[in-house]
């Protein structure tokens, strides 16, 4: 995976799921994209610790099975800021077609 | 495959010793978990943690490694909210009531009697956050001392303790300081305002960490 990209795909699957665990969000990268990418848990968690850090993400413990889950959110902060991180991660995708003189993928 | 009482102790005690912090050990243990329960075969439990530990995490050292970045990263970002919450002391609206108590301690420190008495009540709020943060955790570990359960130290708690202790050292430092010199009106102003700030600072900090509701 491209350094930079984990953090974009976090924010994205936030966005559209509210909140999540971190096992949750390895598993439904690895539903959406049929086992191709595999988020390792070693990536992971120090991605999402950071946005922590950075006030993107705020989080949540709930007790589930006598054990306590953390579940991760967007910040205010953090949803404006899935919009330009995808614009971001387009126009490097853009720029990588044309370097590797590929034809962009047709609907 | 679900992991009865005695698989689940097993697997506690060896996350127990790999790491140090509440936060690292509820997050690595509840992904362990949860990795366990969806895996259709029966594999050794402790087999099977230590594969996920070794795969995913990279291994007790990664996880350790993980944890120290942790560390700081929470500090950074806690040091980062209370200079905020201090800040906002400066700015609309709340400079306001920055302005009415340096106004306030401004006359009370004109007089060298009631100088005494504003420095005596600044000592004592300076001290409300240790106390009560000396209060929470005693009372924390009655509760888990009651209930016969253990608690690994959090790395939240710890700055907000480290805050507290701050808050009552840096004082007493400023307080000899502005003895040797006399309890100079304008020291006594600077420390009384500066405490204020960072007394409230530091429980808005404590309020939104713990969800705590002061009014309850």
């Amino acid at each position: 995976m491209l350094k930079g990209t984990l953090q974009t795909i976090i924010l994205k699957l936030l966005e559209d799921n509210e909140q999540m665990y971190g096992y949750e969000i390895t598993q439904k990268v690895k539903e959406i994209t049929a086992g191709e990418i595999k988020l390792t848990e070693g990536a992971l968690y120090p991605a999402l610790h950071k946005l922590e850090a950075e006030g993107l993400l705020k989080t949540s413990t709930e007790i589930v099975d006598n054990r306590v889950r953390k579940y991760y959110r967007l910040t205010e902060e953090g949803g404006n800021g899935v919009a330009s991180k995808l614009d971001e991660a387009q126009a490097f995708i853009d720029q990588l077609q044309l370097l590797l003189n590929l034809k962009p993928a047709t609907k | 495959m679900i992991l009865n009482d005695e698989q689940q102790q097993e697997l506690q005690k060896e996350l127990n010793y790999a790491v140090k912090y509440r936060e690292t050990y509820d997050e690595v243990y509840d992904h362990v978990v949860s990795a366990i329960e969806h895996i259709a075969d029966d594999k050794v439990t402790d087999v099977a943690a230590r594969q996920i530990i070794n795969e995913e995490f990279g291994g007790y050292d990664a996880l350790k490694a993980m944890e120290k970045d942790r560390v700081k990263l929470m500090n950074f970002a806690m040091r980062k909210k209370h200079f905020q919450h201090m800040m906002q002391f400066l700015n609309f609206p709340v400079v306001g009531f920055t302005a009415v108590i340096t106004v306030a301690a401004y006359f009370i420190a004109g007089n060298p009697v009631s100088r005494g008495y504003l420095l005596e009540f600044t000592t004592a709020s300076a001290v409300v956050p240790m106390l009560f943060i000396l209060y929470k955790k005693l009372s924390d570990k009655l509760k888990q001392w009651k209930f016969d359960i253990y608690k690994k130290q959090s790395i939240k708690d710890n700055y907000i303790f480290i805050a507290a202790l701050l808050s009552n050292s840096t004082f007493n430092l400023l307080n000899i300081a502005n003895h040797r010199i006399q309890m100079n009106a304008g020291v006594c102003i600077f420390i009384f305002v500066f405490y204020m700030v960072y007394v409230l600072s530091f429980f808005k900090l404590y309020k939104d960490e713990f969800k705590m509701d002061i009014a309850r």
